[in-house]
């Protein structure tokens, strides 16, 4: 009879790495052994084929996980609330950045125009462009990204004028995204003004002219008077950081 | 070459023999390895492999050296092999566990894949308590530090 413990424990990282991330306290209280296990490597290999997020996001200047799943979306299923959640967390990133030359996008990127950029699985990069006054948002995403070259594909296209009225941009200097590559899908995150109140609002954009709003809830009121609403506006996470206490413990259990 | 006729031996822990075409033989990398080193054995010994476990990774592999020899592997085949893994996987805990031994020792990347998988799917919706019942795995840890360590990942959502 073969038990999981007659596993090495690079099959079982192997396992465990498989597991999605919003199972991760669950695998991670489960022994002292899958603990380090699922230390050693991040758990969110998974996390593309099923569409079932977790990321990171500031929302009123506080830091939430967010958890949501894009399956069925296209297919016309409802698009489930995404669940948030406040967070404390604990890290120390003691990485040393060297930054190369500057490397070009694929468009001509004008001051007012709607510019962001995010990463797709720490492998490739994305960037959404709104011209001001225009109602088309494109996005790319990389082909090849390297300290001195990049290149360029279109990945999405939308003329969000038809579900959004005239003179929509998304905020400038506050919107931000992440993309699902095989779902031809990108979410954009942004601050909402309404009369009275701002709601945080993740727009779900994709091919053949799929839109889709979510509210977020309400967001902390931004003064009008300043031209600063990009500053207000949730900060998505589109990396696959993932927090972890690992580090401290390391440290305190070695001093 | 003529491989396609060739006939191989797999013997298992018990001795017993199992008579493959090439093509399938190869599908266990380190078989395909060692034919290319030259070992030009009609019969190989798979002594870590008994004969449940050897005849199960044998069906896998001949499926789907069966499915990749049709011509222009259509959209339904594909969906075909999918169903076909799927319900191959489908088997208990020891059974999974002696197949995902057996596919990493024999290097079958495909049936290691799904049968991590399938363990990880089986984890997913669980609670501490019911994967440590169902992979007989004792809890080392004191009701304190399961409590830190429940603390420190309450923000990944725990079920």
């Amino acid at each position: 009879m073969t038990i999981i413990s007659d596993l090495s424990w690079d099959l079982v990282e192997e396992i465990l790495s498989r597991v999605p991330i919003i199972s991760l306290g669950a695998v991670r209280s489960t022994c002292k052994r899958w603990n380090r296990l699922s230390k050693n490597r991040l758990l969110c290999k998974a996390e593309a084929r099923r569409h079932q997020f977790l990321r990171f996001m500031v929302k009123n200047y506080k830091l939430c996980s967010m958890r949501f799943d894009l399956h069925g979306i296209l297919d016309g299923e409802e698009f489930v609330d995404p669940s948030i959640k406040e967070i404390t967390v604990v890290d120390s990133l003691n990485h040393v950045k060297r930054f190369g030359p500057p490397l070009p996008l694929p468009v001509e990127h004008y001051v007012d125009d709607t510019g962001t950029l995010s990463s797709l699985r720490d492998e490739k990069l994305a960037v959404l462009y709104q011209p001001t006054s225009m109602s088309d948002v494109q996005i790319w995403v990389t082909t090849k990204i390297e300290p001195s070259a990049v290149s360029w594909v279109p990945f999405l296209k939308i003329d969000v004028e038809p579900f959004t009225g005239f003179g929509f941009q998304f905020h400038h200097d506050g919107a931000s995204f992440f993309i699902d590559e095989e779902k031809k899908v990108a979410v954009v995150f942004q601050i909402d003004e309404s009369e009275m109140t701002c709601y945080d609002t993740a727009y779900l954009i994709g091919e053949n002219g799929y839109f889709e709003k979510v509210g977020l809830g309400e967001a902390e009121k931004p003064q009008w008077s300043a031209n600063n609403v990009g500053e207000y506006c949730p900060l998505v996470c589109s990396c696959s950081f993932v927090p972890s206490l690992v580090h401290i413990n390391n440290e305190s259990a070695g001093s | 070459m003529s491989e396609s006729n060739k006939k191989i031996s797999l013997i298992s822990s018990e001795g017993e023999a199992f008579e493959v075409s090439e093509a399938v033989a190869r599908e266990f990398e380190i078989v395909a390895h060692m034919l290319e080193d030259g070992c030009s054995g009609s019969s190989i010994p798979i002594t870590t492999v008994d004969s449940n476990i050897l005849g199960k990774v044998i069906e896998y592999c001949t499926k789907h050296v069966e499915v990749g020899n049709v011509e222009g592997n259509s959209e339904k085949a594909e969906k075909d092999l999918e169903e076909f893994d799927k319900r191959f996987i489908a088997v208990e805990m020891n059974t999974l566990f002696s197949l995902i031994l057996a596919a990493n020792y024999l290097n079958v990347k495909g049936l290691l894949n799904i049968g991590c998988q399938k363990v990880a799917d089986t984890i997913k919706d669980m609670k501490p308590e019911e994967v440590r019942s169902i992979f007989n795995i004792e809890n080392d840890y004191t009701p304190a530090e399961e409590e830190v360590v429940r603390k420190e990942n309450e923000w990944a959502f725990q079920p």
